[in-house]
């Protein structure tokens, strides 16, 4: 049970030219337990490929918590150990792919993704030619019917629907959808969306259940030459000021003790609630380890705190700051991270670029040693005020997704409440991270309609970030034992990740595959951030500074 | 001891069109006993009473509790559910049981129907965790272990006229706990429906349907094995007619069949008559241009039974729904109808977040319909027998079922190696004696469930456990010996057919990750 990829590949190698009749249908796989299913993709590509392996069963279906309310009245999930039971084995009885009341956890639709009953291939996108693959056995897809967007940036800009063909199970054809041609700014991106939904009732589906869904990029959509005049004509050269820069309406300050940057003020209101410091640390989610549970050694995590990577302090160094030629202010923040548990030390050095358009470029170095093999990020950590409480992003989405579990989840404009990006693991874990991602914004309102807020964008098209923006820090999850006990901070906890590790199934079975796990070694990466007001158009403002290297 | 032997899902119906229509709310020899019955939990079965149990004159006072349920979920019940994975909640060694053993004691009145009077009233208990004593009126009628199959009972000769009082004891901890031990929730109480049916002395004892598909995939192969009870003279006969869809016999005569009369004058066929399947009635069939049960089509048929008494009377129907399928396993692949399809299953534990393991027909349902929605077309009943209703639910819906006995054993399947004198508790032995309630090691007195000091005097009463076998149920994934011949021809001219479309057929191989969506992950 629970065997890792080699091991099933390993086992169809071995058994084949053999007179082994069985198939390996695995009883028990991909551990479901709290923020998990890590490589579920990749377990189904071998299953798909490989001659003798036929499938398995997800352990489990649902989370056995049992509805209870703690001594303040507040309603959670229990497991073992809330009645007095001893001994118990706490949250090992939550393993599910929907919690206890059934609602489907992300790692549901992933396996709902994979497992989709037609998949399409892209023949000829130009043409708007698809070839949809009836991944039924039997069962014609006349019970389905075809939608489609095109997406420019993350955006919607048209939509339609398609006939699928007669296609028995198991059989495939090509079909051609009549896709606009849409204007594509110059360094933006075209996806295209399909879907497949109910179109003749089930019983066990209404007409527009989703079962499929796809995305492919569009290379070959028009897009405009890029114009030389793209970036705005400079305004006032930015004022270097103590130990803070002024660039017009906005003004950025650091704190030369702590050489930390801690706020960034447009019209006399604070968009930071805590400084930008390096993280190298996330609530563990219950395949890093099970910290409930004494009966069992806590897998990545009992390095991680051995390392202390749950309070390293930030010591502050040296702060420099001048004018430069372009009338920019550079700022260089130098701290040094200390390892409490391992006596390590890692120096940080921001190089914070503050320029009269207003963004705030930041380049982030980490002199990490490669004796850190396994940690659980490496990326850039702020809050904000919890009144910049609506979310929108350009990245995977809707739901959160995890370098190893993210197919289901696919690149579009997405928006949130900051409180909705809670996702209640039974035990309180890491949770609402997003991969792929180009921008997020976090505002009072929408920006369109009078909103402000802070934008934080990649630098460079080619690599976008992991992030995730949320009401509870890791540190209240990594304390908290319930739902119910779990604190919901007054501010945002923002992460900018250049890597996150994966997910895995560590609680029974493989850990986190290599391919997903974050080592050390020295760190560079960039981000940027800029307040954003009332009729920004935020799309347009990152895709400006996301291409702005191209030009 | 006193159970009636093990039979598949079934309710007696008094005509076949009321059978066909399956609803066995519309039966009159169907009478559930759901609800609101009273319950008082004693700290160990020894702690019993007889007037618990309906024996004497009681004046104590009685919670009422909600039949199906678990005690450990009701706020009232100071005894709480316990949470263990491999290890025993209690420090004992096998078969022993902790003395402390909450005992809960469900107790209610029923009047026998109409029109039961002179029939056959069984008891059935569709689960009690872990151990189950039943009485009837103050009398012991039986008792029997696993807490995830029914118990049936007869309670014919303890019935009386007017009220009648029916107690079901049941205790926590038995020797059966160790058997069963698996990674969920240690709850109590009778956690699955109960009711009470009605037949004939000459009645429809048992029906195992095997709903074959033949090598050509199109022919169905039936086969019905019938047990009938309680006829001593010849002339009787079994018919079977079988339903599609919409409702439509597929024979124009039903089949039929001579029961064959049983010997109960001579003791030895008495003794082995269950085991040998001596007085099963067998009626086959091959039907042509069936349409397939499977997950994606789940086309049930229904198979309708009576029994006729010689003058030709209907004495009793039932049907049963069933499925026309092949299950093979060659080549590395398992064949079902001659595909090999792709498992995408989850494992699925009996679970409700405020009724502990009384799950409700609702709650099945809806597993199913959500499973369905998100592309499952397998599941596991991780690791026991589910309450039939749930695989009426995956034979509607489509579900393949991976239907798992009732014994996992953890504690000391996971020593085995490091204390080999428990080697001998391998699955077989437990799965023997899980089923036939009895265990090998003789039981000091500390046992409190196994042997000795049962509540009352009950099993001062001699009897014995009837044959067991487990039910037949339709539509699982059972594992079939491998076929010598292969379906692949007729596989592939199935596909060739429709090729004749010009639709070119997506080889197995290709169903690879090329349709993965773009772009990949560039976080790194």
């Amino acid at each position: 049970m629970y065997p890792s990829i080699a091991a099933i590949r390993a086992w169809a190698e071995r058994t084949a030219d053999t007179d082994e009749q069985r198939p390996l249908i695995m009883c028990e796989f991909s551990h479901a337990m709290g923020n998990s299913n890590g490589s579920l993709a990749d377990y189904w590509a071998v299953i798909e490929t490989t001659d003798g392996l036929q499938g398995g069963f997800i352990w489990d279906w649902a989370d056995q918590g049992l509805r209870a309310v703690d001594a303040t009245g507040a309603e959670h999930w229990a497991y073992g150990g809330h009645f007095g039971d001893e001994p118990n084995d706490a949250t090992f009885c939550c393993n599910g792919l929907v919690w206890p009341d059934r609602t489907p956890k992300p790692a549901l639709l992933e396996y709902a993704y994979l497992t989709a009953p037609v998949r399409f291939r892209a023949s000829d996108l130009k043409r708007g030619r698809i070839v949809v693959v009836n991944m039924q056995d039997w069962r014609d897809v006349d019970w389905l019917g075809g939608e489609w967007d095109v997406r420019v940036d993350g955006e919607v800009v048209g939509s339609g629907t398609f006939d699928l063909p007669e296609l028995p199970g198991g059989f495939e054809a090509t079909v051609e959808i009549a896709l606009p041609t849409v204007d594509v700014p110059p360094g933006a991106e075209a996806h295209l969306d399909l879907r497949c939904a109910v179109i003749d009732e089930q019983p066990w589906a209404p007409v527009g259940h989703r079962v499929a869904w796809q995305q492919f990029d569009l290379p070959e959509t028009k897009q405009h030459r890029a114009s030389a005049s793209s970036r705005s004509v400079p305004a006032e050269p930015v004022a270097l000021d103590e130990d803070a820069a002024v660039a017009g309406d906005v003004t950025v300050r650091w704190d030369p003790e702590a050489a930390a940057l801690f706020d960034v003020v447009l019209d006399g209101r604070s968009l930071l609630a805590a400084p930008v410091t390096a993280s190298l640390w996330r609530a563990p989610t219950e395949n890093d380890g099970r910290r409930l549970d004494a009966t069992t050694v806590p897998g990545a995590l009992k390095g991680w705190l051995a390392l202390g990577l749950d309070r390293v302090e930030q010591e502050g160094r040296k702060v420099t700051a001048r004018r430069k030629d372009d009338g920019s202010v550079q700022v260089t923040l130098r701290r040094r991270l200390h390892l409490p548990g391992a006596g390590e030390t890692v120096d940080h050095r921001q190089r914070v670029n503050v320029r009269s358009d207003g963004w705030v470029l930041v380049d982030e170095e980490l002199s990490l040693p490669r004796s850190l093999d396994d940690l659980p990020r490496i990326g850039a950590r702020f809050e904000v005020p919890a009144s910049l409480d609506l979310l929108e992003w350009y990245g995977r989405g809707p739901l959160e997704s995890y370098p190893d579990r993210e197919s289901s989840e696919q690149l579009g404009r997405w928006r949130s409440r900051v409180a909705d990006q809670y996702v209640p693991y039974v035990l309180p874990q890491e949770h609402g991270h997003h991969t792929d991602t180009r921008w997020f914004v976090l505002a009072d309102g929408d920006p369109a309609e009078g909103g402000s807020g802070v934008l934080v964008s990649a630098t460079d098209r080619l690599e976008p970030f992991g992030f995730s923006a949320r009401h509870h820090h890791d540190a209240d999850l990594f304390a908290a034992t319930t739902t119910a006990d779990l604190r919901m901070s007054p501010t945002i906890e923002v992460h900018v990740d250049l890597t996150h590790r994966g997910l895995g199934t560590g609680t029974c079975g493989p850990d986190t595959l290599a391919p997903y796990q974050v080592t050390g070694g020295p760190a560079r990466w960039s981000w940027a951030m800029r307040p954003v007001r009332a009729g920004d158009d935020v799309g347009a403002l990152a895709r400006r500074i996301r291409t702005e290297r191209d030009t | 001891m006193g159970r009636l032997p093990m039979r598949a899902t079934a309710y007696p119906f008094p005509d076949e069109d009321l059978a066909a229509a399956g609803d066995r709310t519309a039966s009159p020899w169907f009478h559930s006993l759901d609800g609101t019955w009273d319950f008082r939990l004693r700290d160990r079965p020894e702690s019993v009473t007889d007037a618990d149990v309906g024996a004497g004159d009681d004046t104590g006072t009685w919670t009422p509790f909600e039949v199906p349920g678990c005690w450990t979920m009701h706020p009232e019940v100071n005894d709480r559910p316990h949470y263990t994975n491999v290890r025993m909640p209690f420090v004992a060694e096998p078969p022993e049981v902790p003395d402390a053993n909450p005992t809960g004691v469900h107790r209610r009145s029923f009047r026998l129907p109409k029109g039961w009077k002179g029939r056959r009233t069984v008891l059935h208990v569709g689960g009690a965790e872990s151990c189950l004593y039943v009485f009837c009126n103050g009398e012991p009628v039986g008792m029997g272990k696993d807490s995830r199959l029914p118990q049936e009972f007869d309670l014919t000769p303890h019935l009386r006229a007017g009220e009648n009082v029916l107690a079901l004891v049941v205790v926590r901890w038995s020797d059966g706990s160790w058997l069963e031990d698996q990674d969920h929730w240690w709850m109590a109480g009778l956690h699955r429906e109960v009711f009470l049916y009605s037949t004939a002395d000459a009645h429809l004892a048992d029906v195992a349907i095997a709903a074959d598909l033949d090598e050509d995939l199109s022919t169905g192969l039936l086969q019905l094995d019938v047990r009938v009870d309680g006829v001593q003279e010849t002339g009787w006969r079994v018919e079977a007619s079988v339903l599609d869809e919409s409702g439509d016999a597929l024979l124009r005569q039903p089949l039929s069949a001579d029961v064959a009369v049983f010997d109960r004058s001579d003791p030895l066929a008495e003794s082995i008559s269950a085991y040998v399947h001596r007085g099963v009635t067998r009626l086959r069939e091959r039907f042509d241009d069936v349409t397939p049960w499977s997950s994606e089509n789940p086309v049930l048929h229904t198979v309708v039974l009576s029994l006729l008494a010689p003058d030709g009377s209907v004495v009793e129907s039932t049907s049963v729904r069933t499925g026309f399928r092949r299950v093979e396993v060659v080549d590395r692949e398992l064949l079902l109808n001659g595909y090999p399809v792709l498992i995408h299953g989850v494992n699925r534990h009996d679970h409700d977040p405020d009724r502990g393991k009384a799950v409700t027909e609702v709650g099945m349902w809806d597993d199913v319909v959500l499973m369905k929605q998100h592309n499952v077309n397998a599941v596991r009943t991780a690791h026991y027998p589910n309450d039939p209703r749930f695989l009426d639910a995956c034979d509607e819906l489509g579900l393949w079922v991976v239907d798992e006995a009732n014994v996992e054993a953890h504690a000391r399947l996971a020593s085995r190696g490091t204390r080999g004198s428990r080697r001998r508790s391998s699955t077989g032995s437990c799965a023997r004696s899980s089923a036939t309630g009895t265990t090998r090691r003789s039981s000091p007195s500390r046992s409190a469930t196994s042997q000795a000091t049962p509540p009352c005097s009950m099993l001062r009463r001699p009897g014995s456990a009837g044959p067991t076998r487990t039910g037949s149920c339709t539509t699982r994934v059972r594992a079939t010996p491998p076929s010598p011949a292969r379906t692949g021809p007729a596989t592939r001219a199935v596909r060739r057919t429709s090729c004749a479309r010009c639709i070119r057929r997506s080889p197995r191989s290709g169903r690879g990750p090329s349709a993965r969506p773009t772009p990949t992950s560039s976080v790194r």
